[in-house]
């Protein structure tokens, strides 16, 4: 009788006195946003370590533009990157944007990873650097004499938190610098706060909607600038991301879709467009 | 009085002591798994299980953390966590069972003792009755358990779509290496 109570403590539950001696330190919190991008915007994601990202954007032309034109698929803005994991925490690309010829190159890295257990982290905190120049030939050849004035640079901090998994949002403040403006009076340097997230309804398709507060939209010259908003859908094949959306950006590159689109939802000036994000497993994990 | 009180107390701690003792237990046991098709072979390590192994009675138990299973393809490891096995919504995987017909002379011998565990294994939330073959072997003062052995994916309702159904084998080969020691209950790292 006594014997049996002593014993019971030690005896009864095997797994639960497991549970009490396995306690993880540490579970990381993956796939916050299943691609790169959020839509336009990057993500917080990157490749992990060995991986190589294909990476194709695609935008058609105005969906108002008319029979004629086939609502716009006549007509398209593309951007085609490489983009490649070095260890599960950085990345490098570099790409090329069919609107004015740019190339681009980027780095990207994530200090701070969302995890939970024992060292739990809310957040994901990823840093973007971002250099394009554009090869454009200028309708005057002596404009073009400094390629210094070809370059514009993006830096963003993005910040995102998946909350369940069905749920992850994204705020991404940005700031762009210009080396060459339209007028003296435009400003070089940006500020634009962006925010974005995912919300998953099946185990493969997720609902997707991303949005740039530009601050100095009304100091640009020219055309009037729209703040881009895109509303689009996460649908995921194996290896493959593919996205697909509606967007006022036309064009895809940072400087570009954040300080340029002209496009308006109010008047109805979208463009449809798509992502497809196919990766290749370069180097293993080691066992 | 005090007489009686002392045994008691020393009885007790007694009975303590041997139920330690009859506990063996490690944190870093081995877990292997492979997906083999044709087109892709998918495998994965587990350095992390938890387990159990009574050897007065036989009994063992094993807990893991479906997370920290290391893909040699990492692509793999985020589609296993978030769509195979849904390890937010199911963070644990475990076993419970007794080894059938247990004898544990023939541990204590320090031979090879092939055994045939039979218990309860839960993975994705579905709890399965299986019996298992495997070999337990105590060494000094180790006891080195392996087993290998195959799970079926429906029987734990782990859904394939049609699209990578080519890719993902529904019969996966699990092997199992345990190298206990005997169980202190501070022996936290």
């Amino acid at each position: 009788m006594l014997i049996s109570f002593v014993r019971l403590p030690a005896q009864d539950d095997l797994l639960e006195m497991l549970d009490q001696e396995v306690k993880p330190a540490r579970i990381p919190v993956d796939a916050t946003f299943k691609s790169t991008r959020v839509i336009n915007c990057h993500s917080v994601e990157r490749m992990q370590g060995g991986n190589l990202e294909f990476h194709v954007s695609h935008r058609f032309g105005l969906l108002n533009s008319g029979f004629n034109e086939f609502f716009g698929l006549d007509e398209s803005s593309s951007h085609f990157s490489l983009e490649y994991g070095i260890t599960d925490w950085l990345e490098v690309g570099l790409g090329r944007a069919t609107v004015d010829k740019y190339y681009n190159g980027f780095v990207k890295l994530s200090p701070i990873r969302q995890s939970k257990g024992k060292w739990s982290m809310p957040l994901t905190v990823s840093l973007l650097a971002e250099e394009m120049t554009t090869t454009k030939e200028y309708p005057d050849p002596s404009w073009s004499v400094d390629a210094i004035h070809r370059r514009s640079f993006c830096f963003q901090v993005l910040v995102a938190r998946k909350f369940a998994p069905w749920l992850s949002l994204q705020l991404s403040p940005t700031w762009i610098h210009r080396n060459l403006v339209a007028t003296p009076q435009d400003p070089n340097r940006l500020f634009a706060l962006g925010v974005g997230g995912r919300l998953k309804f099946t185990p493969r398709t997720a609902l997707t909607c991303e949005y740039f507060w530009l601050k100095d939209r009304l100091l640009l010259s020219g055309a009037p600038r729209y703040n881009p908003l895109s509303i689009g859908l996460d649908i995921e094949t194996g290896s493959h991301v593919f996205q697909i959306f509606l967007t006022n950006a036309y064009t895809i590159l940072e400087h570009s879709f954040i300080a340029e689109t002209t496009g308006s939802w109010k008047k109805g000036e979208l463009h449809v467009g798509f992502n497809i994000s196919r990766v290749f497993t370069l180097i293993r994990k080691k066992k | 009085m005090k007489t009686a009180l002392t045994t008691l107390i020393l009885l007790i701690s007694s009975v303590v002591a041997l139920n330690q003792d009859s506990l063996w237990f490690t944190r870093s046991g081995h877990i292997y798994f492979i997906s083999h098709t044709p087109i892709i072979d998918i495998d994965a390590h587990h350095y992390q299980v938890g387990s159990f192994f009574n050897i007065k009675t036989g009994e063992m138990a094993f807990t893991l953390l479906m997370k920290s299973f290391q893909f040699t393809l990492p692509l793999a490891e985020e589609h296993f966590n978030e769509n195979y096995v849904e390890s937010e919504k199911y963070p644990k995987a475990s076993f419970k069972g007794k080894i059938k017909g247990y004898d544990q002379a023939r541990l204590l011998s320090g031979d090879e003792y092939p055994v045939e565990v039979e218990g309860d294994l839960t993975i994705h939330g579905v709890t399965a009755r299986v019996s298992e073959k495997g070999v337990i072997r105590k060494t000094g003062t180790e006891i080195r358990a392996v087993s290998s052995f195959t799970i079926l994916i429906g029987t734990y309702r782990i859904k394939i779509p049609e699209i990578v159904a080519d890719r993902v084998a529904t019969v996966i080969p699990v092997e199992v290496e345990m190298i206990y020691k005997p169980y202190q209950k501070k022996d936290s790292p």
